[in-house]
């Protein structure tokens, strides 16, 4: 379970799971949503299949994820996206309108 | 699907059972008549009630093989799927043998100290826990190819199923706890047939649903 909260606590990986609910996907089509370099993805798949949330299909040199969560898993995954978990603390508004002006 | 182990548990319980409600209907004059000790005194039942936890096991042990001939696939993933269903199969023949012996310890003047209606809901209570257990880790479980080809579906149409059931069955086991816990004991029977037919029209409509629909390709 450790694995599995530590996969979701990230919101890339989190990210990359609510784009697998839609569809499988290929790490080329997956890496298109995210402005992050290709092996620093590579170990955000290697977290996710780890802690078994994703299923990898080799076929030639492409490798399609598929989702591959459990019930719990996945309203915990619903849960943290809600609270936002892991997300960059928001700036302090004094911060933001010296920033603004 | 079953393992071995697990299968012959059951069959030698059904067995016990079986001959544990001969043996009680044996010793009435009348198989019609059975005395029952409930909490408002005895009441007359009819024998044949003893054969009801059997039959269901025996309903259980059908569902089990009905589910197994269904199905064909790799080794690994038809283990997985034993492995997997073997708490919920196993759960079920000791929650039946309890209530067998319930039932005949009752029919024999024994209280036990319990009130039926308390035991009828704790069983419900732990029958739904296994169920949402069970319910848990059916998105995660092997994909395996059915005999009939108007039940196949491709991976991403499996996934997406074993998903919808994952999450009916997690529901059902949750509304089984509510309703173990809040319904009067007369209605729970229908309540939860009710929920049995909706679960499976739900399955069975939306395999027939993702048939119609093309799977994204990646």
């Amino acid at each position: 379970m450790n694995l599995v909260f530590k996969a979701l606590s990230d919101p890339t990986r989190r990210q990359i799971l609510q784009l697998l609910r839609k569809k499988p996907m290929n790490a080329g089509e997956l890496a298109e949503h995210f402005p992050i370099a290709k092996s620093t993805l590579s170990a955000h798949f290697a977290i996710l299949r780890e802690a078994d949330l994703v299923e990898a299909h080799k076929s030639g040199t492409v490798i399609t994820y598929m989702l591959k969560v459990s019930v719990l898993e996945e309203a915990l995954l619903a849960f943290a996206e809600t609270v936002g978990i892991g997300l960059p603390k928001p700036m302090p508004l004094k911060k933001a309108m010296g920033r603004a002006k | 699907m079953i393992d071995r182990k697990g299968l012959w548990i059951l069959i030698l319980l059904g067995l016990a059972m079986t001959a544990a409600a001969i043996w009680r209907l044996s010793l009435l004059p009348d198989w019609h008549h059975m005395p029952m000790l409930t909490p408002n005194g005895l009441v007359v039942k009819n024998g044949l009630v003893l054969f009801v936890p059997p039959l269901s096991l025996l309903f259980t042990l059908a569902v089990v093989f009905a589910a197994k001939w269904l199905v064909t696939g790799p080794d690994d993933a038809i283990q997985a799927r034993q492995r997997h269903s073997r708490l919920i199969f196993l759960g079920t023949g000791m929650l039946t043998a309890l209530a067998q012996t319930f039932i005949i310890g009752r029919s024999l003047g024994h209280s036990f100290g319990l009130n039926p209606e308390f035991f009828a809901r704790a069983v419900l209570m732990v029958s739904a826990i296994m169920l949402t257990t069970y319910g848990n880790n059916i998105p995660k479980l092997p994909r395996v190819s059915k005999r009939f080809a108007a039940f196949n579906l491709d991976p991403w149409q499996s996934a997406r199923s074993m998903r919808l059931a994952g999450r009916l069955t997690v529901a059902f086991g949750l509304f089984q706890i509510i309703a173990a816990v809040l319904l009067p004991v007369r209605a729970i029977t229908p309540v939860i047939m009710v929920l049995c037919l909706a679960y499976l029209g739900a399955i069975f409509w939306h395999v027939f649903w993702l048939k119609r629909e093309p799977s994204p390709q990646p």
